[in-house]
């Protein structure tokens, strides 16, 4: 014969506040920060910090914990999959699709994009048919060869000539957007005054 | 120096880039609203208006999400923040203007939940972006996080 065996019932707060008293339970109650993997995989890190002090992390998973404004940044602790899953599910099923970057090259000296670039425009085309509400942010680069300002007016010019392609292919205008960066956001860093085709660029990013 | 930075702003004016000459003003887009579930709404000049995928979201807004409620936005530099339930977010301020080095990203959260993933802004410049809650300030090295801010912010 099997004896039941009794389970003491106990209500489910008196559980929850006893499960609480660990330490780590009590911390992820707090106000709390957690590090994620970026999307392709690295890893940078955050640096929490108040009046009482600052704390660095830079693994994926950890965490740090304060109770209010006066207390000090707790030490780096690891929060699981299924803590943050809990905590944080809607904010992370509200993450935006990714915006999606092509780079177009041109032929030097001029605004005719080189052959290679031209054939990524069906895949442009491709990309933004999938989103909804898309933008396009066309951005036109130099490399640092030359004056920042006249730099900024040829990228501006590259950008121009990539958003009146679009358009041609039927992008309606009022999705693009038209921006120069001039020298100072380089693909392949370099010193000023050097002349770098790679940095020669229009990138078009979908978001 | 003058003449060339007068020189310059002709030559945008003339080459009719309205979106760059704009991206000083006050009421130029700052990011895009991607993603919406429940109740979402921005505070914005001192009225409530609420979101709607596409919707533009500009700087010093105050975005608020409700019981259920969740919210995505893109930035112009692809910096993304994402709201929880229960969430209150403002844009303090925004700069991105890298052919002029002027770029700045921050944002305070007073509560609820909030995933922030870096964009250009913190490609060129870390220390350009902040994120402030009521406990502590979080500054990023190109990453990716979560904030939880208790509702009595401590």
């Amino acid at each position: 014969m099997i004896r039941p065996i009794r389970v003491p019932v106990r209500p489910l707060g008196t559980m929850l506040l006893l499960l609480c008293l660990l330490p780590a339970c009590s911390r992820l109650n707090d106000n709390l920060f957690v590090l994620l993997e970026d999307a392709d995989g690295n890893v940078g890190s955050i640096e929490v910090s108040n009046a009482r002090g600052s704390q660095t992390i830079n693994q994926t998973g950890q965490a740090v914990a304060l109770r209010s404004a006066n207390s000090t940044p707790s030490d780096a602790f690891t929060v699981s999959q299924d803590d943050i899953d809990e905590r944080f599910r809607d904010a992370l099923a509200a993450e935006p699709e990714q915006p999606v970057n092509f780079v177009l090259y041109f032929r030097t000296g001029s605004t005719e994009l080189r052959p290679e670039s031209a054939e990524q425009l069906p895949q442009v085309l491709q990309v933004i048919a999938n989103r909804t509400a898309p933008i396009v942010a066309v951005v036109g680069h130099t490399d640092t060869a030359g004056s920042a300002r006249i730099n900024a007016a040829l990228a501006l010019d590259r950008a121009q000539e990539v958003a009146k392609i679009l358009t041609g292919i039927g992008i309606p205008a009022e999705r693009i957007e038209i921006t120069s960066h001039g020298e100072n956001n380089l693909l392949i860093p370099t010193a000023d005054n050097v002349a770098e085709p790679r940095n020669r660029r229009v990138e078009i990013t979908v978001r | 120096m003058r003449f060339f930075a007068v020189f310059f702003i002709a030559v945008m004016a003339v080459a009719g880039v309205v979106p760059f000459a704009a991206a000083t003003a006050q009421d130029a887009a700052i990011g895009h609203v991607k993603s919406v579930k429940g109740e979402t709404m921005a505070t914005r000049n001192g009225a409530d208006v609420a979101l709607a995928i596409g919707d533009p979201v500009y700087r010093e807004d105050v975005l608020e999400t409700g019981n259920g409620g969740a919210l995505g936005v893109i930035f112009l530099d692809n910096t993304i923040l994402s709201l929880g339930p229960r969430t209150t977010v403002t844009l303090r301020d925004y700069e991105f203007e890298p052919a002029t080095e002027n770029i700045s990203f921050l944002a305070r959260i007073t509560r609820g939940t909030l995933l922030y993933v870096s964009g250009v802004i913190a490609k060129l410049s870390p220390s350009a972006v902040s994120i402030e809650t009521p406990v502590a300030t979080v500054a990023v090295r190109g990453t990716r996080f979560l904030a939880q801010v208790k509702d009595d912010g401590g």
